[in-house]
């Protein structure tokens, strides 16, 4: 694959607060580990993923669709990582995560 | 540019760097630093964020262990946060390109997100700028360090900017060096109204919430005489209250010196300096006698 290839993909927030600072950072933290450039677009706001920040400003509550998307030779495995995070709902990983009882939030 | 309205509780104009009290009880000493010192004030600004981290780190340890993983998570978050590339490139940028200090750097970008936050118009997310209010506190703290300034032992004048004025904050306060009041609550029997009128500077209460919108040292205009401020204002309104202030003065200062006797220390005997409960007294009558002169000349 070339470098400028864009993997891109959905998600919908299930967290009953919405996507706030410890989802975020979670988010932050998984692309801020890859060399990839992630971004997360959402409500006329295109979010630099590594930044909290900017993550914040997505303004993404319960229900809103967001769209992943990487750039660069980790960008699949990224935004599959991000896409992890949302299909658990930002549980810490219980081995087998259950994305039908995504209805628990964090604090 | 911000123009706010209150209540007029004591007349005069004051320009000066801002004081915030309560949302951080420290002043940040200086606003600019020298272009040659830009990179090792860079150095300075990394490693109190790193200092920044390491503490929160202890803490999100200490906090998993003793009330649950849970709350680890929100020092995890915050951890992350004050590793934010944005928030490092802003305050480096501001710093290298402005010559901004480190502490009015980091204070203008973290309060600029979090005003942004409370601008969602999602109440859970506007609580997430006391977060970052909390983090500015840290990185303040780190780098004035020792140097820290206490709110009793001002350097420079300052206006001073608080939600409500305690006794206990008004009475800690350096009169010298305090030039005006503004508070966000309060009616003209407030505790800042009854304070300015002592001090006899000038005050605005009850302009509602605005802190957020202020960084320490932040420039910032009284007007006690519309109840008015202007928090950060542009150079023509600058100019033109200055200009103003400094008519009042000069025309007092040309009359004082002509007038007045000189104090054995070279300073005339009310200089405005001095007394200025004298001096105000005193310059409305040498102003009506100069006017009664001009009338019999």
């Amino acid at each position: 694959m070339t470098k400028s290839d864009v993997t891109r993909r959905n998600v919908t927030v299930r967290l009953s607060n919405g996507l706030h600072m410890v989802p975020c950072s979670e988010i932050a933290k998984l692309a801020a580990q890859s060399s990839a450039s992630v971004r997360i677009l959402g409500n006329d706001v295109t979010a630099d993923a590594k930044s909290v920040l900017d993550l914040l400003q997505l303004k993404a509550e319960f229900g809103t669709e967001l769209i992943v998307e990487a750039e660069g030779e980790e960008g699949p495995a990224t935004v599959r990582g991000i896409v992890r995070l949302f299909e658990t709902n930002f549980e810490p990983a219980r081995d087998q995560p259950d994305p039908a009882s995504t209805d628990t939030a964090l604090p | 540019m911000i123009v706010k309205r209150g209540i007029a509780v004591s007349h005069g104009v004051a320009i000066g760097p801002a004081l915030v009290l309560g949302t951080e009880s420290f002043q940040i000493p200086s606003r600019f630093v020298r272009v040659n010192a830009v990179e090792s004030e860079i150095v300075r600004f990394r490693c109190a964020l790193e200092n920044v981290c390491r503490e929160i780190s202890t803490n999100e340890q200490l906090a998993s262990e003793q009330i649950g993983e849970k709350y680890g998570a929100i020092f995890s978050a915050h951890l992350q946060l004050a590793r934010d590339p944005k928030l490092i490139g802003e305050v480096e940028s501001l710093i290298r390109t402005r010559h901004y200090s480190p502490e009015f750097a980091s204070s203008q970008v973290l309060r600029r997100y979090a005003r942004e936050l409370q601008n969602l118009g999602n109440h859970y997310f506007a609580e997430r700028a006391a977060d970052l209010f909390d983090l500015e506190r840290g990185i303040l703290r780190h780098l004035l360090g020792e140097q820290r300034e206490e709110v009793a032992n001002l350097a420079e004048d300052v206006v001073v900017l608080a939600h409500d004025l305690t006794p206990s904050e008004t009475a800690t306060l350096d009169r010298k060096h305090v030039r005006g009041f503004v508070t966000e609550v309060g009616g003209s029997t407030s505790h800042t109204a009854i304070l300015a009128g002592a001090f006899e500077i000038p005050a605005v209460v009850g302009v509602g919430n605005f802190l957020a919108e202020v960084s320490g040292g932040d420039i910032v205009i009284i007007d006690g005489n519309h109840g008015e401020i202007v928090v950060g204002p542009d150079d023509e309104t600058l100019d033109r209250y200055r200009n103003s202030a400094e008519r009042s003065r000069s025309i007092a200062e040309r009359l004082l010196s002509r007038w007045s006797p000189i104090h054995p220390h070279g300073r005339p005997a009310w200089s405005p300096v001095a007394t200025p409960r004298g001096t105000r007294r005193r310059t409305r009558r040498v102003r009506a006698s100069a006017s009664a002169r001009r009338r019999r000349s």
